[in-house]
C-alpha cells in the first residue's frame, strides 16, 4: 500500500479525533512519499491525546504544505520520493502500525547509509512549510536545586553564563515558597489548563491556592507509573526479548496498564505520563534524568506559561539490571552527582526554552541553593554578568523589574 | 556530506587550536618522513571508547579537566589526529566490528554475530601463522563476543582472536559466593546502558568457558582473580586489568580493547558521563605506563587510542544532547585518534581527514600483512 492509496476509511482503527483529523486532511496525505508518510501518521495516531499546542502545530505543518504551490510541493517532497526502501517496510500496515514502520525505517536508512540524506530531505520539507507563529506567551521557567545537592567545587552554569546574569552569593533562605507562589499567581490569570506546570524530582511541595489550573507532576507522584514500566522491562529483560522488542513493548504500554488513569482523570496526561517513563531513557531509575527529560517534553510539547521544575537527589549508581529488578531497594543518594545532572539539566531545558516562539521575551530563573548560586535572564537582563555581591532570591528575580 | 565536512573541520581547527595552547604541538610538515622503521616483533595495542567523548567534555575549554592524562602525559608523546570521521552506522558493536575489519559494516547493531569481513586479527593470524593466544579482544558483554573472528570465507575463527568479556568471567567466577560476598563485585558487573540485556555467563556451557579461560589464558586462580577484582572500581577498570593480565600471561602481538564506561550517559546522567570519561582517560595511561614497563612491550609497540564515534550535539532536536548517538549529526560522527610508539612522532598534530576504518590498512602496515577486504586507507603519519 502507497499513500495514493489511502482513503478515509484507512483510518477505521483510529481514535475518533485522530481519524477525522486525517480524513480532513486525505488531499494532503496522498500526496506524501512513503518514507515520510508514516512519520505523520505516528504523531497522528496520538492526535487525541495530544497537548493543545501540539494539535495546532501539527495541523499548522499539514496546511502549510498543503499550500505550496503544486511544483513546489513537488520540489521539496522529491528527495523523499528517492529514498529507496525495502519492499517489505512498504507492504508492511503502516497506516496503524507507524510507529513500527519508522523504527524499521530508521534501521534501514542507517545500513543503507540513506541516513543523512533522510535527515536534509526531511529537514527541507519542514523548512517549506512553516507554521505560523503562535501567540506569543511571556513565559517563565523557575528551575530549582535544593540544599541537598552538594559538590562545593564544580563550576556552575558554565554553558549559561554567556547568557545572562550569574549571582555568586544569594543568601541561604529557608526553602522558599515563592516560585510556587508565582506559579499560583500566574495560574490564576489564565483558564488554560496545561499552561502552568510544577515538575518536582522528589516529594512535591504543596501548592499555594491558585485560581487557576496547576499540572503538578512529582517523581514520588508517578511511582506506580514508573514501576509499572520497570516490571516491563524487567520482565522483557529476563525473558531475552532483546532491545528492539524491548522498545516495541514499551511504546505500546496504555494508561490502564501502568496505573495512570488512578493518578489523573485526564487522558491526554495520562499519556503523557506513560511517555516520559516508555520514551525517555534512564527517566525510570535516575530521578535527575526524569526531571531533565520532563522538563524538555513540557516544554516541546505543552509549550507552558509557568514552569516550575526543582531537582532532588538521585540514587546512587548501581549496576542498570539491579536497578530495574529492584526499584525500591536503593535509599542510598547521590548528592554530589545529582548537583552535576542538575546544572546540565538546567542548560538544556534552556535550550529547549530557546526553541519556543517568543525566546527573547522569556524568564528563566536557575537558582542552586545549597550553593548559593542562581543565573537568570530575561528581557532587561544584561549578558555575560557576574553579580557577587550579597542578594537574596528576591533579590535576583527583582532584577526583571 | 557536505555539512558533515565542513562541521567535521571546524571540530577538527578547535582541537588543534586547544593542543597548540596546551601542548606546544607542531603540525605534521608531510606525510611520512618517520623517524624510525618499526622494530622486528612489533605490537599494537588498540583502545577504543565505546560511547565516545565530545569535544565538550573533552578537548573544549572546560572539558579539559576531565582528560588530564592524554593531554599532559600522552599527547606530547604522540601523533594526534584531530579529525577521524566514522560515515557508518553509530552503535557500539557494528562500529567497534568496522574498526576491527576496516568497513563500515551495515548489521543489525542488537544481533551478536561476527562481522562478515575479516577482521585485522585474521589478517594477521594468517600471514604470521601465529596461534589464538597472539590476539585478543577485550570488550564489554553485550553483543561484543563474536568480535574476534568474521564469517568471510577462508578466513573465520581458525584465524580469529581470543575473545574475553570480563564481566562474564566474573560473573562466572562469584558464582559460588554469597549474598554478602557477591556485594563487593556489583559495581564491575553494570552493563549495557543502551538497554538491558539478560547476561550470557548464565549457561553452564559459558560457565565452564568462563573458568577456562582463567586459568588458560589469564594464567590466574578464581581465588586471585577475585582478590584482584575486589580493588577495583569499575567495569572499565576490570577490562583494563584483564588487558593487563593477558599482556603478562600471553604477550599478543595484537591487543584490542574496548572501554565502555562512559556509555553511561545512555541513562541521562551527565555526572557518571564525566566520571566515565575521567576513567577512560586514566586508564590509557595506565595502560601505556604498562607498556613501557613490560620488556616485551617496550620501544616495540604502537598504541591507538580512539572514540568509535561521538554523541550527540546540545540542542540537536533529533536528541538529547550527550545522552544519545542517534542523530548522526557531525559532532556523533567526527572524533579523533592519538597514536603513540616508538616509530610515531611526538607531540604532532594532523588535521587531514582520516577515517575510523583507516586503522586496519595502517594496523597491517605496521605489523606487515596486507587487508585486502577492508575499504579505508593506510595513515601515511603512521608508516
Amino acid at each position: 500500500m502507497t499513500p495514493a492509496d489511502l482513503d478515509t476509511s484507512s483510518f477505521s482503527r483510529y481514535p475518533p479525533q485522530a481519524a477525522a483529523w486525517c480524513a480532513r486532511r486525505i488531499g494532503l496525505l496522498k500526496r506524501l512519499p512513503l518514507a515520510v508518510a508514516p512519520s505523520i501518521f505516528e504523531q497522528a495516531i496520538a492526535f487525541d491525546w495530544k497537548f493543545p499546542a501540539e494539535k495546532v502545530r501539527l495541523t499548522g505543518q499539514i496546511s502549510a504544505l498543503a499550500a505550496l504551490a503544486p511544483a513546489a510541493f513537488d520540489r521539496v517532497v522529491a528527495p523523499l520520493e528517492a529514498i529507496t526502501l525495502p519492499e517489505a517496510l512498504a507492504k508492511s500496515d503502516w497506516v496503524n502500525h507507524p510507529a513500527v514502520f519508522v523504527e524499521t525505517l530508521t534501521a534501514h536508512l542507517w545500513s543503507t547509509g540513506q541516513i543523512d540524506r533522510y535527515r536534509e530531505a526531511a529537514r527541507t520539507l519542514l523548512d517549506s512549510a512553516p507554521v505560523e507563529a503562535e501567540p506569543v506567551r511571556k513565559r517563565t521557567v523557575i528551575f530549582l536545586a535544593g540544599a541537598a545537592l552538594t559538590a562545593p567545587s564544580y563550576p556552575l552554569f558554565e554553558r549559561l553564563r554567556a547568557s545572562g546574569l550569574h549571582a555568586v552569593d544569594v543568601a541561604h533562605d529557608a526553602e522558599q515558597t515563592w516560585a510556587l507562589e508565582l506559579l499560583a499567581k500566574n495560574a490564576s490569570a489564565t483558564e488554560d489548563r496545561y499552561a502552568n506546570w510544577y515538575l518536582d524530582g522528589g516529594e512535591p511541595w504543596p501548592l499555594p491556592p491558585a485560581a487557576g489550573p496547576i499540572i503538578t507532576l512529582s517523581y514520588a507522584h508517578l511511582d506506580p507509573v514508573r514501576k509499572a514500566v520497570l516490571y516491563r522491562m524487567n520482565r522483557a529483560t529476563r525473558a531475552g526479548d532483546g532491545p528492539e522488542l524491548l522498545h516495541r513493548q514499551l511504546v505500546a504500554m496504555q494508561p490502564e496498564e501502568c496505573g495512570a488513569q488512578t493518578l489523573t482523570p485526564d487522558p491526554v496526561l495520562q499519556h503523557f505520563m506513560v511517555d516520559l517513563f516508555t520514551q525517555g531513557s534512564g527517566t525510570q531509575i535516575y530521578s535527575t534524568t526524569f526531571v531533565q527529560w520532563a522538563a524538555r517534553e513540557i516544554l516541546r510539547r505543552a509549550s507552558p506559561q509557568t514552569l516550575v521544575v526543582r531537582v532532588a537527589p538521585r540514587v546512587r549508581q548501581r549496576g542498570l539490571n539491579e536497578l530495574i529488578a529492584t526499584p525500591g531497594l536503593n535509599p542510598d543518594l547521590d548528592a554530589a552527582g545529582s548537583l552535576v545532572d542538575a546544572d546540565m539539566a538546567a542548560y538544556y531545558t534552556w535550550l529547549e526554552l530557546q526553541k519556543l516562539p517568543g525566546a527573547a521575551d522569556c524568564i528563566f530563573l536557575a537558582w542552586f541553593q545549597g550553593r548559593g548560586e542562581a543565573f537568570l535572564t530575561g528581557p532587561s537582563i544584561p549578558r555575560n554578568v557576574t553579580a557577587s555581591s550579597r542578594m537574596t532570591i528576591d533579590d535576583v528575580y527583582g532584577l526583571l523589574s | 556530506m557536505g555539512a558533515l565536512l565542513d562541521a567535521s573541520r571546524l571540530l577538527s581547527l578547535r582541537r588543534r587550536d586547544f593542543l597548540r595552547g596546551v601542548c606546544g604541538a607542531g603540525a605534521a610538515a608531510a606525510c611520512g618522513g618517520v623517524s624510525a622503521a618499526a622494530p622486528s616483533k612489533s605490537k599494537v595495542v588498540i583502545v577504543t571508547f565505546g560511547g565516545g567523548a565530545r569535544d565538550d567534555e573533552t578537548f573544549a575549554l572546560r572539558g579539559q579537566r576531565n582528560i588530564p592524562h592524554i593531554l599532559n602525559e600522552l599527547i606530547p608523546q604522540g601523533t594526534f589526529f584531530t579529525r577521524v570521521v566514522n560515515r557508518g552506522i553509530l552503535g557500539h558493536y557494528v562500529a567497534t566490528a568496522g574498526i576491527a575489519t576496516g568497513r563500515y559494516e551495515t548489521f543489525n547493531n542488537f544481533v551478536s554475530q561476527p562481522p562478515p569481513a575479516p577482521t585485522l586479527f585474521e589478517y594477521y593470524r594468517k600471514h604470521a601463522g601465529t596461534p589464538t593466544s597472539d590476539c585478543w579482544v577485550v570488550a564489554p558483554s553485550n553483543g561484543f563476543e563474536r568480535i574476534g573472528a568474521s564469517s568471510a570465507r577462508q578466513y573465520g575463527p581458525a584465524y580469529g582472536a581470543g575473545v574475553v568479556l570480563p564481566k562474564n568471567l566474573l560473573s562466572s567466577a562469584v558464582s559460588g559466593q554469597t549474598a554478602a560476598g557477591l556485594r563487593d563485585f556489583e559495581h564491575l558487573l553494570q552493563d549495557s546502558y543502551e538497554m538491558p540485556i539478560p547476561g550470557t555467563a548464565a549457561s553452564a556451557l559459558n560457565h565452564d568457558f568462563n573458568l577456562t579461560q582463567l586459568t588458560s589464558a589469564l594464567k590466574l586462580s578464581v581465588d586471585d582473580f577475585l582478590r584482584n577484582a575486589r580493588a577495583l572500581s569499575s567495569p572499565d577498570e576490570l577490562s583494563v586489568h584483564v588487558a593487563r593480565q593477558l599482556m603478562r600471561a600471553m604477550a599478543p602481538s595484537l591487543l584490542f580493547v574496548t572501554l565502555h564506561d562512559m556509555d553511561v550517559a545512555h541513562v541521562g546522567t551527565y555526572s557518571l558521563y564525566l566520571e566515565g570519561i575521567q576513567r577512560s582517560d586514566r586508564l590509557c595511561a595506565v595502560l601505556w605506563q604498562a607498556i613501557q614497563s613490560d620488556p616485551e612491550y617496550k620501544d616495540r609497540t604502537t598504541m591507538l587510542i580512539l572514540p568509535d564515534f561521538g554523541r550527540d550535539a546540545d540542542g540537536d532536536p533529533g536528541g538529547n544532547g550527550f545522552q544519545h548517538h542517534r542523530t548522526g549529526g557531525p559532532l556523533a560522527r567526527t572524533t579523533w585518534l592519538l597514536a603513540l610508539g616508538p616509530h610515531v612522532r611526538g607531540n604532532v598534530t594532523v588535521d587531514r581527514l582520516v577515517e575510523c576504518i583507516d586503522v586496519v590498512p595502517t594496523v597491517g602496515g605496521l605489523l606487515g600483512f596486507d587487508t585486502p577486504m577492508a575499504q579505508g586507507s593506510r595513515i601515511a603519519e603512521l608508516l
